[in-house]
């Protein structure tokens, strides 16, 4: 499928000369990754019984994400035995990194706002050792059963399920007086990242849903702020490389809370947030946050930001 | 949603069974929570039993933990998951060949006679495949219909 004009051009506005590398891997098949789910079993007895399947397995830079080089069926990986079993998630490695950034720890209270499918849920709930509590909140019905259903396959003990509107919910919380250790914003977004894994984001990229998604983030960033804890920390990602929907909302919650912008490291080569998009320039510490282009590790698009509540 | 945690006599009487049935101590802290007339969830997060009331008054909360049981009678059927997860060391377990994994996991029962009857832990290779019902000459099959390999 042939991008947009304008979605080409501000490509080049972002990449330069490289942007014909990034149009190249927009075309390629993603890797087959998975990740182990050490809820229900351990990396090397999962290792071994896909081995015993025939499937060549491949480590990545990540411990628990492993890369199937083996030619599968459609639809294989999905359906193995190993895969009813919660024995791994398919989940593509950019997509790992945001529960690597917020670290979730056992004793502590983390609100996931955007969770489903429930990726990054149950890889926290597998980091957190089934213990602290995660509430996992979705607005969508239908996204929500997929939500609760990888929770069961993957054995996640420690989470509660709520189906609220993001913002709602966090207001709700904060009247409460119920606040968070830490905070995923997973935001919903344009998936400019997903491109390699669904080519119809091409077809329905526009402008306007991008303006449109920039200003439901801004809430959601800044609803989820107010529920957290002084000294915790929130981590926003998307799957889109847009700035509006990325180091805008970052530049946005800069301004309007007290949060700053953490530097984090992760096992995947990133670059730095941008600071300055079509004439507008950022507060500067926006370079902390990371990008990651599908062409620097074969992998998805993704954008990460790590912020702490000062006060 | 309704749910009601389960008070300590209650939950100690569900362990008693548990135990009886299967064989199965769970080693770590948790609070069961009943949703409905008969589904026991189990949840190990560190809220209290008041903070998930209040929270259950505020949100909309569409489920907790993992479903763990289904109770009735005094019978308690283990879940699929929790027996993947629980019931490796089981008391009642029954072993299937390639033939007999492959119609239990299209959700078929199994003509297959067992010297026991009762709620039996299934084992594949060195997988567990759910929880059945073992009648003599029939295993009675719970596998979910979402974990099914039709």
């Amino acid at each position: 499928m042939k991008p947009k004009q304008l979605f080409v051009e501000r490509i080049n506005d972002l990449l330069g000369s490289e942007s014909r590398i990034f149009f190249d891997y927009i075309n390629k098949p993603l890797l087959k990754t998975i990740r182990v789910n050490n809820l229900k079993i351990s990396k090397k007895n999962l290792i071994k019984k896909l081995k015993r399947k025939g499937w060549k397995i491949e480590e990545t830079g990540y411990d628990e994400g492993l890369i199937i080089k083996s030619k599968l069926f459609p639809g294989e990986l999905g359906k193995a035995l190993e895969h009813r079993l919660g024995y791994y998630y398919v989940q593509e490695l950019a997509s790992m990194m945001p529960p690597l950034v917020l670290q979730p720890k056992q004793d502590e209270i983390i609100l996931d706002l955007c969770a489903a499918p429930g990726s990054k849920t149950t890889q926290m709930a597998m980091l957190m050792k089934n213990k602290g509590t995660i509430i996992a909140n979705d607005v969508r019905i239908d996204r929500l059963k997929a939500l609760v259903s990888n929770l069961e396959r993957c054995g996640v003990m420690n989470t509660l399920v709520t189906r609220m509107n993001g913002i709602v919910l966090c207001k709700k919380l904060t009247k409460a007086k119920f606040f968070f250790d830490k905070i995923l914003v997973d935001a919903p977004c344009s998936g400019e990242g997903t491109i390699r894994n669904d080519q119809t984001i091409l077809r329905s990229w526009n402008i306007n849903m991008i303006k449109g998604l920039a200003a439901l983030q801004k809430k959601l960033i800044l609803s989820a702020v107010e529920c957290l804890k002084p000294q915790g920390t929130l981590v926003y990602s998307t799957c889109t490389l847009t700035p509006e929907e990325n180091e805008m909302v970052i530049d946005f919650i800069i301004k309007n809370s007290n949060i700053e912008i953490e530097k984090v490291e992760i096992p995947l080569k990133t670059r730095p947030g941008i600071i300055e998009w079509q004439g507008k320039t950022f507060n500067k510490e926006i370079k902390k946050c990371l990008r990651i282009w599908p062409q620097d590790n074969n992998t998805e698009g993704f954008f990460i930001a790590k912020l702490k509540k000062i006060k | 949603m309704k749910l009601a945690i389960l008070k300590r006599n209650k939950r100690i009487e569900i362990e008693k069974i548990l135990e009886k049935n299967y064989g199965i101590l769970i080693p770590f802290k948790y609070q069961l929570v009943k949703l409905g007339k008969e589904k026991l969830r189990i949840f190990t997060g560190n809220l209290g039993a008041r903070d998930i009331l209040i929270l259950s008054k505020i949100l909309t909360i569409d489920t907790i933990g993992l479903y763990f049981a289904f109770f009735k009678d005094d019978e308690l059927r283990i879940s699929f998951d929790s027996a993947i997860l629980f019931g490796r060391n089981a008391i009642n377990s029954v072993s299937l060949n390639d033939r007999e994994a492959k119609e239990w996991l299209r959700g078929q029962d199994l003509e297959k006679n067992t010297q026991i009857r009762g709620y039996v832990v299934i084992k594949y290779n060195d997988n567990i495949l759910g929880c059945g019902k073992a009648t003599g000459r029939k295993i009675l099959n719970f596998v979910p219909k979402e974990r099914r390999i039709i």
